[in-house]
């Protein structure tokens, strides 16, 4: 401890700026790792999801933006529902719109997400209480509408209780019946960006079908346009829908089969992690030429000084010892700072009731976190044991000799 | 008296390049017994530091055996030679072999920064007894350059007996001192021999401090 407090204090922060420098480098490294890892992780949870969401002979909607102005309106959009009604079986759904309803006798926006039949039947919902939605009903002045809530909104609005909600989708005051609980963390993947997760612990599940479509304002019908899976159908069919839209209104959506969708997640994936990939090589061959240097420069400088340590009793495998104490000193801190910036991150997200990010597991990180902080613990073993390596290569090469103090 | 050093060399080679090498200490054979107080003198490159090196297990890279303490320390590890090194071998050396950043204590505590915690045994009241003895209680909190040339001395041999060594290897320990304070410290030495029976080897260019040995070896350039 004696020796390792020595080293810490007479060669490692000799040069304090580069000492910092290499923990701000470590921590970008890390928290981009951890980024990385978490990506890599909720893209393989979500493709996992998105098999059953978009099956086989299925084609998923994606909005083609073009400087085109969009011809919108009520009655355009409900004439494209009808067409869609009529001609094919689709799963849609809409999501980020916010409500308010009293938790705890305080006001408190949560989301709520508008499915349709199809989205619910593929989404395979496990509940934990109650009954599975039920779409066969009529979207009336006094209809209570069933819906499923989440795991931790539950606990102020169990089975049978009711909320009444305004919302940007219908112009009145509806009411909800909560008719089931979902699964805690049940989360809904987006139809194109397999590694977002929405969790819907806090939120409300509504069910859409034909009389809410007729009543629903342009808010829920437009969105729900682009995020369209049309199902058991094939290409010609599912462009006819894109041709119906266009010419409705003037929205250029082209639906990919699940072969392109995927195709085009991976690439959208690959080229991010490559980008990435890069830059952390580039950090960490920075952050290691800087941490060697510096050791050796301060050995170098303190020549006389190595050379009367190993004369009294310093060993090239307790220097070793040292090294690997001290970059884990400064790994373990980096880690630790990522640990508490998700910690936080999802402590705000959970607060806010942010769908994004509520998901809360041990010690306040979701599993996909710790498997993300696993990894960058294996990257830093990785990393700290090259540093620590080459540094011993140097230093042994540094001649030691009696004649040095003379 | 049992032998503690048995060294065969049969030469040191220094090389840059092939072309460059220069070869010494060539079929060089040396018995030291316990106890013995030995000088080696000789001229500038014959090789009285690269002796040293070798016999403070600072250097393995020769041709030849060499026994300390019965072992063959060329099969030691560099753990192994590091703990011999902490424990059983003292570096007297010029009042230079300092660590500046270091308090006068800090420097004579060094030894006791790298012994095992197992292997412990510091006694503050013999440590009080040495400082006193040595003389440079007054010091002890002073760093290296607020000191006097001889004070250095002094603090370069208290650290290399604070752990009671076997043998003490002395390179040039008084060229910098006045005649009062290279008294001193050869003193010092020998009554470390006398109370101890440490061994004790010093590389000397002053035939006067030499001399003051059981036994001079003189070092010659290899024909």
């Amino acid at each position: 401890m004696r020796a390792f407090k020595f080293f810490v204090n007479k060669i490692f922060l000799r040069k304090i700026v580069l000492c910092i420098s290499v923990i701000f480098l470590m921590l970008f490294v890390n928290y981009t790792v951890f980024s990385s890892s978490r990506t890599l992780i909720s893209s393989y949870q979500g493709s996992k999801q998105m098999q059953s969401m978009n099956p086989e002979n299925s084609y998923v909607g994606m909005e083609n933006v073009s400087d085109d102005e969009q011809d919108i309106s009520e009655e355009k959009v409900q004439e494209v529902y009808k067409y869609l009604e009529k001609n094919c079986q689709y799963s849609m759904y809409h999501e980020g719109e916010m409500i308010h309803i009293p938790i705890n006798n305080e006001i408190t926006e949560i989301p709520i997400t508008y499915i349709n039949e199809e989205y619910y039947k593929l989404s395979n919902i496990e509940l934990s209480k109650g009954k599975k939605l039920n779409f066969d009903f009529k979207f009336s002045k006094n209809a209570e509408i069933p819906v499923l809530v989440g795991n931790e909104l539950a606990k102020d609005y169990p089975i049978g209780s009711k909320i009444k909600i305004k919302t940007g989708s219908f112009d009145k005051k509806i009411v909800l019946k909560v008719s089931g609980v979902l699964k805690k963390d049940f989360c809904y993947t987006n139809n194109r960006l397999f590694c977002s997760q929405e969790y819907q612990n806090f939120s409300i599940i509504f069910p859409v079908n034909r009389s809410v479509i007729k009543n629903a304002n342009l808010d829920l019908l437009e969105n729900g346009l682009y995020n369209l899976i049309i199902l058991n159908t094939n290409k010609e069919s599912a462009n006819k829908v894109s041709k119906v839209i266009k010419d409705k209104l003037n929205i250029n959506i082209e639906f990919m089969s699940r072969e392109q969708n995927k195709a085009f997640f991976d690439d959208y994936l690959y080229s991010a992690i490559r980008f990435i990939g890069i830059i952390v090589g580039i950090i960490l061959l920075i952050t290691m030429s800087i941490s060697i240097w510096n050791v050796i420069v301060s050995v170098r400088l303190m020549k006389k000084d190595f050379t009367i340590s190993l004369l009294t009793g310093l060993s090239y495998s307790k220097l070793r010892k040292i090294l690997y104490s001290f970059y884990t000193l400064m790994f373990s801190a980096d880690t630790m700072i990522v640990f508490l910036i998700i910690f936080f991150d999802r402590k705000r997200a959970w607060h806010e009731k942010n769908s994004y990010g509520c998901i809360y597991g041990v010690l306040g990180l979701a599993d996909k976190d710790w498997m993300a902080l696993l990894i960058v613990i294996v990257v830093d073993v990785i990393v700290g044991t090259i540093l620590v390596e080459s540094m011993m290569y140097k230093i042994k090469k540094i001649p030691i000799s009696l004649g040095v103090l003379q | 008296m049992k032998n503690i050093i048995e060294i065969n060399i049969n030469e040191k080679v220094y090389s840059k390049k092939k072309e460059e090498s220069l070869s010494i200490l060539n079929k060089f054979n040396l018995e030291v017994k316990e106890g013995e107080k030995l000088s080696i003198v000789g001229e500038s490159g014959v090789g009285k530091t690269s002796l040293l090196n070798i016999l403070g297990l600072i250097d393995s890279d020769f041709d030849g055996t060499y026994r300390l303490f019965g072992e063959d320390t060329l099969k030691l590890n560099e753990k192994e030679k590091a703990k011999l090194r902490n424990k059983k071998i003292g570096f007297a050396l010029q009042e230079s072999a300092l660590i500046d950043s270091l308090s006068i204590e800090e420097n004579i505590k060094l030894p006791l920064m790298y012994i095992d915690s197992k292997d412990q045994s510091f006694d503050q009241k013999e440590y009080n007894e040495m400082i006193h003895t040595i003389g440079i209680e007054s010091i002890l909190k002073k760093k290296p350059n607020q000191c006097s040339g001889g004070q250095r001395s002094r603090a370069v041999f208290a650290r290399s007996i604070i752990m009671k060594p076997n043998i003490i290897l002395s390179d040039e320990p008084t060229s910098s001192l006045d005649v009062e304070n290279k008294e001193k410290i050869m003193n010092l030495l020998f009554k470390m021999n006398e109370k101890y029976n440490t061994t004790i080897i010093t590389v000397t260019h002053d035939l006067e401090v030499a001399n003051q040995h059981d036994r001079v070896i003189r070092l010659e350039r290899s024909k």
